[in-house]
C-alpha cells in the first residue's frame, strides 16, 4: 500500500468524525435553541429590558382652604453595593457632610454587609432632592478623577439612589387624629389616611425599554407596561386655624385639669361640616412609630362615655316634640325624687329647685325635673326619639373606628333605666353624636351626616364634591326654636353653663357632667356620684338663633378640684367660641348692648406651620405641585443589567433614621408602640 | 459498469476547472460573513468610532485581497510550491520571529499575537499555511527514499515543533492547531503504533503543564466546568454566547435584530459571530451555515481522495483539516462544548489575516481540486 492508498483509507475515518463532530453540534445547538429558548429568552430579557417608573405620588390632603395637612414628597433611596466599598469609614463620612446620617449604627452596617460580600445595602430612606443634587455633583468630580471609568471611588461607582417617596404632616400634631399616617409600605394606617387608602393610594406607571450595555437604547424598544394611577387628593372639612386654636386651648385644659382624654368638636350646625376635630393624647404623624397606639385614637369617635346633662336637651326636645309637656307645665322639684320609694335621685346639692317649667329645668340643670319629664314621655318614647337623634347608631363620619354607642331597646330596661337615660346616664354615645343631635336643634330640626371630607380632586384636576344631605328631621322647626331660647338661659348669669358666656353673642348650650362609664361598669351604685370619676362636658352654639359653630367639648375623668361641665368646659367654649367667631369674621349681636373687647386672632397658616414644631420635611415648604422633581440619573442608578441571576445575594437592610431631639424626649409615659429596638426605623 | 460511470462522473466535476461547488458555497459563506460581520458589530463600531460601517468596510476590503489571492492561487498550478518549499516555511519562521521584535509587535488583548510592517498581520495564520505546503512537500517523497523518518518525518516535526513553541506563549489554541495538523500529515503517511503513541503522550503531558502553569488558562477552564459560579467574570462570555443562541429559538430575531449586539457579547463579530448569526437566524439559520460548512468540509476530503498525486493530496488534506478544525472548534465554544480559545470562524468572522490566509488555502485547494496529474 503506498501513501496516497493510505490516505485514502484514512479519508473514510475522517469523514466519520466530521458526520459526528456535526451531529454534536447540531445536537447542542437544538437543545439550547429549541429545548431551553425560554430559558435563554428569559436571561435575555432580564439583561436586556430596562424599566423606568411613571412617577405617581400618593395623594395630597388638603383643609377646606387648601393648606396642605399631608403630601408626599419625592425622595431619593440611597443605597451601596457594599463589597465595592473600599473604606467604610471615608464613603460614610463623606456622605454625612451632605446629609444627615446615624453613622455609628450606619458604619456598623456597611462593615458587617462588606464582610458577607452583599451587594446591596439601603444607606438612607429619604434623602432629598437637593442632598442628593451635592451628592451627585461630588460624584461626577469623584468619577474623572478615577483611572479608569470601572473603578471605585469613596462615593463614585459604589454609592447608588432609587426614586422614593415619603410622606409629610408639615403641621406636625395639628389634626394627627384626624389626619392618621402612613406606613412603611406606603399604606395609610389611621384616620383619613386609612378610611381614604384607595382614593388616596396611587401606583407608579411602569415604562420598559431594551438597552444596550453602553447606554444605548434600542429603538422603537419602549413598551408601557402599566398606566401611572390613583394619587387623587382629598379636601377635608377641617379649617386649619380653627383647628389650632381648639388644640391649643384643649392642649391647655389638659395640662390643667389632667384628664384621661379630653376632645373638643367644631361642627357647622347648618349642613354638618366638621371644622376642628381634636383629641388628647395625640402625636406626630411625621415621628408615629415614637408613640402608643392610645394615641393614635380620634377619640371623638372611638371613645363613648356617659354624656351625663347634655342629654336633658334632647329629653326635653322629645317631650315637646311628641307633645307629651308642653312649655307652660311646671315641675316641682324637692332636690330629690324617690322611685319605687327605695332609690333616691338627687339633684346637684341636693338643692331643692321648686317650681319650675323645662326652660328652667334645663337652665339649673334639675335632675328631678327631667326624670319627671321622661316619666311623662314614657320608656318607648324616649327610646325611640334618642334613636331618631342618632344615639347608638354611627354617625356615618368618613373616618375609621366609630363605635355606635350604646343605646339598648326597652326590653333590656330596668325600673331604674327611663330616670337615668333621662338625664344622661347608661347611655353611652361618642362626642360627634352629641355634637350632631345638638346641631339638629339649633339648626331648625335637621339630623346631618357629619363630613370630615368635602371633595377630591383626581390628579388631572377634576373635582368632585360630596354631598351634603340632611339624614332625617328629628323635630319641627317651632320646637326647635323653642328648646333654643331655652338653652340661652342656660348661659344667663344663675344658669349652670354662666361660665360659656362669650360678650356680644347669644350663646345656646348644656353643661354636663355624668359619671364616667369606665367606673360605672365596676357594678358600683350608678347614683353615689361623690366616688366615681367624672366626665366634665359642654355643647353649645353661638350664635344662638343662627349659629356658625356648634362646640362640643368633653374632659373625660378630669383630676382636678373642679370637675364640673360648668367649671371646666364652659370656660373652654367661652374662650374658643371668642377666637373662631373673630376668626370667621361674625359679627357681634347688636341687639346686646354689651361692649366687646376685640379679639384678635392672627394666626396664618404659614405661621400655625412653623410654631406646630420642626419641619419634619426637608422640603415640604414647597407645595406638592410645584415640587420639581429631580429625577435619579441614569448613571447614578445601581446597575441591574449584569443580575443574570437570582443567585447574587441582594438584601435590603433597613437603617435606623436620624430623629430630632424633641421626638427622642417624648414622655416616658408614653411607652414605645414599637418598644424593641429595631423597630425603631420608619419612613 | 459501475466502475467506468463513476469514473466519467468524476473526471466531469472535478475536470480541468476548479471544483464549482466549493468555489460557490465559499463565495456564498464569504458574502454572508460580510453581511453577518456589519451586523454584528454595528452597534460595537458606533460606540468605539462613532461609525457603525468601521469594521465592515475594513473587512470589505480584506475580503477583496483575499478574493484576488484565492483566484491567483486557483489558477497557479501547485505543483511549484513543492520546489518553493523552505523559502516558503522560512518566510512562516521569519514571520513569526518577527513577534518578539519590538516595535514592530503589536499588543492586544494582553498578547501579542500581531506585527505591524506597514500592514498589520497575525503571523500565525500564515505559518499555518507555511507549514502546511512544507509537510505535505516534504512528506510527498515518502514512497520515494530510504531513510522516511530522518528525510520525510523528522523536518515536519521539527517545524511543527519550533513552530508551536513560538506561537504556544500568545495564542494556544493556533499552537495546538499546528500540532495537530503537523501531526495528521506526518500520520496519514507514517503511522507506526510506537510513533503515535508516544507523540500523543508527549503533546498532552505537555498541553496539561502550559495549563497549569498559567493562571488564566486554568480560570478559564475552572470557568467552564462551572459557568453560573463565574458568571460575572470569567465564565461572562459563554454565558452571554449561550443568551444570545438561545433567546433566538427556531427563526431568530431577524437580521440585525441582535440584542446581544448591544455590547453584552464580547468579541460579537470575531470568535463569537455565530452567537449573533443564532440570535439572528435562530436553530433554522444555525443549521443552513452548519450545512454549508459541513459540505465544505466533505467536498474537501473528496478533493483529497480525487487528487491523483501525493502532493496535492496532502496539501487538500491539509487545507481541510486546518479550516475544519477551526469551524468545529469555533462552533463548539460558542455553544459552550469547549472553554474560550480565541478561535475565529473561517469565512465568517472579522479578522484580517485569517481572511487572507484561509482564502489562499482555499485556492490552493481548488487548483488541486482541477485534478492535474502527477
Amino acid at each position: 500500500m503506498n501513501s496516497k492508498e493510505k490516505i485514502n483509507s484514512k479519508i473514510k475515518w475522517l469523514r466519520i468524525l466530521l458526520v459526528l463532530a456535526f451531529l454534536v453540534i447540531g445536537a447542542k445547538l437544538y437543545h439550547i435553541q429549541i429545548v431551553k429558548h425560554d430559558f435563554w429568552l428569559a436571561k435575555a430579557n432580564k439583561q436586556h429590558f430596562i424599566k423606568k417608573k411613571i412617577l405617581r405620588r400618593r395623594g395630597t390632603i388638603f383643609d377646606r382652604n387648601g393648606n396642605q395637612l399631608a403630601f408626599t414628597a419625592s425622595v431619593k433611596k440611597m443605597t451601596c453595593d457594599p463589597t465595592k466599598v473600599k473604606d467604610p469609614h471615608a464613603t460614610i463620612s463623606v456622605l454625612s457632610r451632605f446629609t444627615r446620617l446615624e453613622i455609628k449604627p450606619l458604619l456598623k452596617k456597611l462593615i458587617e454587609a462588606k464582610k458577607k460580600k452583599r451587594r446591596y445595602l439601603l444607606l438612607k430612606r429619604d434623602v432629598s432632592s437637593q442632598e442628593y443634587m451635592k451628592i451627585r455633583s461630588k460624584m461626577r468630580m469623584e468619577r474623572k478623577s478615577l483611572p479608569s471609568p470601572n473603578d471605585f471611588g469613596v462615593l463614585a461607582n459604589c454609592i447608588y439612589f432609587e426614586d422614593s417617596y415619603k410622606r409629610y404632616y408639615p403641621y406636625n400634631m395639628i389634626a394627627s387624629n384626624v389626619l392618621g399616617f402612613v406606613g412603611r409600605d406606603g399604606k395609610g394606617l389611621e384616620g383619613v389616611e386609612l378610611f381614604y387608602e384607595d382614593i388616596l393610594k396611587s401606583e407608579d406607571g411602569i415604562l420598559s425599554f431594551e438597552r444596550g450595555l453602553n447606554g444605548l437604547i434600542v429603538p422603537n424598544s419602549e413598551k408601557k407596561i402599566r398606566d401611572a394611577s390613583g394619587g387623587t387628593s382629598i379636601y377635608l372639612t377641617l379649617d386649619v386655624v380653627i383647628q389650632y386654636i381648639v388644640e391649643k386651648k384643649l392642649l391647655e385644659a389638659f395640662e390643667l385639669n389632667r384628664p384621661k382624654s379630653a376632645v373638643v368638636v367644631v361642627m357647622n350646625p347648618k349642613n354638618g361640616e366638621v371644622l376642628a376635630m381634636a383629641s388628647q393624647p395625640n402625636y406626630n404623624p411625621n415621628y408615629y412609630p415614637f408613640y402608643s397606639a392610645e394615641d393614635f385614637k380620634n377619640r371623638v369617635i372611638s371613645d363613648q362615655v356617659e354624656p351625663g346633662s347634655t342629654m336633658k336637651v334632647f329629653t326635653v326636645a322629645a317631650a315637646l316634640e311628641s307633645n307629651a309637656v308642653t312649655t307652660f307645665d311646671e315641675f316641682s322639684c324637692a332636690g330629690y325624687i324617690e322611685l319605687y320609694d327605695i332609690f333616691r335621685i338627687h339633684c346637684d346639692g341636693r338643692k331643692s329647685h321648686g317650681d319650675q317649667d323645662c326652660s328652667h329645668i334645663l337652665k339649673k340643670s334639675c335632675n328631678v325635673g327631667a326624670i319627671q319629664i321622661a316619666q311623662r314621655l314614657g320608656t318607648r318614647r324616649l327610646y325611640d326619639y334618642m334613636k331618631v337623634f342618632g344615639f347608638g347608631e354611627q354617625t356615618g363620619i368618613q373616618l375609621p373606628g366609630e363605635v355606635k354607642g350604646l343605646n339598648r331597646p326597652p326590653k333590656t330596661w330596668s325600673g331604674l333605666s327611663l330616670a337615668a337615660k333621662s338625664i344622661g346616664q347608661e347611655v353611652a354615645v361618642n362626642s360627634l353624636q352629641v355634637a350632631r343631635a345638638f346641631s339638629s336643634i339649633v339648626n331648625g330640626g335637621l339630623l346631618y351626616r357629619p363630613q370630615i371630607v368635602s371633595k377630591t380632586q383626581t390628579v388631572d384636576g377634576t373635582l368632585s364634591d360630596i354631598a351634603v344631605q340632611p339624614i332625617r328631621r328629628v323635630i319641627k322647626k317651632e320646637n326647635a326654636k323653642t328648646i333654643v331660647e331655652m338653652l340661652k338661659t342656660v348661659i344667663e348669669k344663675d344658669g349652670s353653663g354662666k361660665r360659656a358666656y362669650i360678650p356680644g353673642y347669644k350663646v345656646a348650650g348644656k353643661t354636663g357632667t355624668a359619671q364616667s362609664l369606665s367606673e360605672m361598669h365596676k357594678e358600683k351604685d350608678p347614683f353615689e356620684e361623690e366616688t366615681a370619676p367624672h366626665v366634665a362636658s359642654f355643647v353649645g352654639a353661638v350664635p344662638a338663633d343662627d349659629p356658625s359653630v356648634v362646640i362640643y367639648i368633653m374632659l373625660n375623668e378630669p383630676k382636678g378640684e373642679k370637675y364640673y361641665g360648668g367649671q371646666v368646659a364652659a370656660p373652654m367654649f367661652s374662650s374658643l367660641g371668642k377666637e373662631i367667631l373673630a376668626y370667621l369674621k361674625v359679627a357681634p349681636d347688636p341687639s346686646l348692648a354689651t361692649e366687646v373687647e376685640k379679639t384678635v386672632v392672627d394666626f396664618s397658616p404659614d405661621k400655625i406651620r412653623q410654631e406646630s414644631g420642626p419641619s419634619a420635611g426637608p422640603d415640604w415648604s414647597q407645595s406638592s405641585q410645584s415640587t420639581e422633581h429631580v429625577p435619579v440619573d441614569e448613571e447614578d442608578k445601581m446597575p441591574d443589567w449584569l443580575r443574570l441571576d437570582d443567585d447574587i445575594v441582594v438584601e435590603a437592610d433597613a437603617v435606623a433614621v436620624a430623629v430630632p431631639e424633641e421626638v427622642k424626649k417624648t414622655p416616658e409615659n408614653k411607652k414605645g408602640f414599637f418598644n424593641d429596638e429595631d423597630s425603631l426605623i420608619w419612613d | 459498469m459501475a466502475k467506468i460511470k463513476y469514473k466519467r462522473k468524476e473526471s466531469n466535476r472535478v475536470g480541468n476547472y476548479p471544483d464549482q461547488v466549493l468555489l460557490l458555497l465559499v463565495l456564498l459563506l464569504v458574502s454572508f460573513g460580510l453581511i453577518m460581520v456589519y451586523s454584528s458589530s454595528s452597534i460595537l463600531s458606533l460606540d468605539r468610532f462613532g461609525d457603525s460601517m468601521f469594521y465592515v468596510k475594513r473587512q470589505a476590503s480584506r475580503l477583496s485581497i483575499g478574493i484576488v489571492f484565492m483566484a491567483f492561487f486557483a489558477f497557479f498550478d501547485y505543483r511549484h510550491l513543492k520546489s518553493l518549499h523552505w523559502p516558503i516555511i522560512l518566510l512562516g519562521f521569519f514571520l513569526l520571529v518577527l513577534i518578539f521584535v519590538p516595535g514592530i509587535s503589536v499588543r492586544a488583548g494582553g498578547a501579542s499575537r500581531w506585527i505591524d510592517i506597514g500592514i498589520r498581520l497575525q503571523p500565525s495564520e500564515f505559518f499555518k499555511l507555511a507549514l502546511l505546503v512544507f509537510a505535505a512537500s516534504k512528506l510527498s517523497k515518502i514512497d520515494d527514499v530510504q531513510k522516511r523518518f530522518k528525510l520525510c518525518v523528522l523536518p515536519v516535526i521539527v517545524a511543527t515543533g519550533l513552530g508551536f513553541l513560538l506561537i504556544q506563549n500568545s495564542d494556544l489554541s493556533t499552537a495546538l492547531i499546528i500540532i495537530v495538523l503537523g501531526f495528521t500529515l506526518i500520520f496519514s503517511v507514517y503511522s507506526k503504533p510506537w510513533f503515535v503513541a508516544s507523540i500523543f503522550v508527549a503533546s498532552i503531558s505537555m498541553v496539561s503543564y502550559i495549563i497549569f502553569v498559567t493562571p488564566f488558562r486554568l480560570r478559564r477552564i475552572v470557568a467552564f466546568m462551572d459557568p453560573w459560579a463565574n458568571q460575572l467574570e470569567s465564565a461572562y462570555q459563554i454565558i452571554q454566547s449561550l443568551v444570545s443562541l438561545g433567546s433566538g429559538g427556531l427563526f431568530g430575531l431577524g437580521l440585525g435584530q441582535s440584542r446581544q449586539k448591544f455590547l453584552f457579547l464580547p468579541e460579537e463579530h470575531t470568535d463569537f459571530i455565530f452567537a449573533i448569526l443564532g440570535e439572528e437566524f435562530g436553530f433554522i439559520g444555525c443549521t443552513f451555515v452548519l450545512l454549508a460548512l459541513f459540505v465544505f468540509c466533505w467536498r474537501g476530503l473528496k478533493i483529497t481522495q480525487n487528487s491523483k498525486d501525493l502532493f496535492g493530496k496532502l496539501l487538500a488534506l491539509g487545507v481541510t483539516m486546518y479550516l475544519g478544525m477551526q469551524i468545529i472548534i469555533n462552533v463548539c465554544v460558542v455553544i459552550g462544548l469547549l472553554p474560550p480559545t480565541g478561535m475565529p470562524l473561517p469565512f465568517l468572522s472579522y479578522g484580517g489575516s485569517s481572511m487572507i490566509a484561509n482564502l489562499i488555502a482555499i485556492g490552493i485547494l481548488l487548483n488541486v481540486s482541477r485534478g492535474l496529474d502527477a
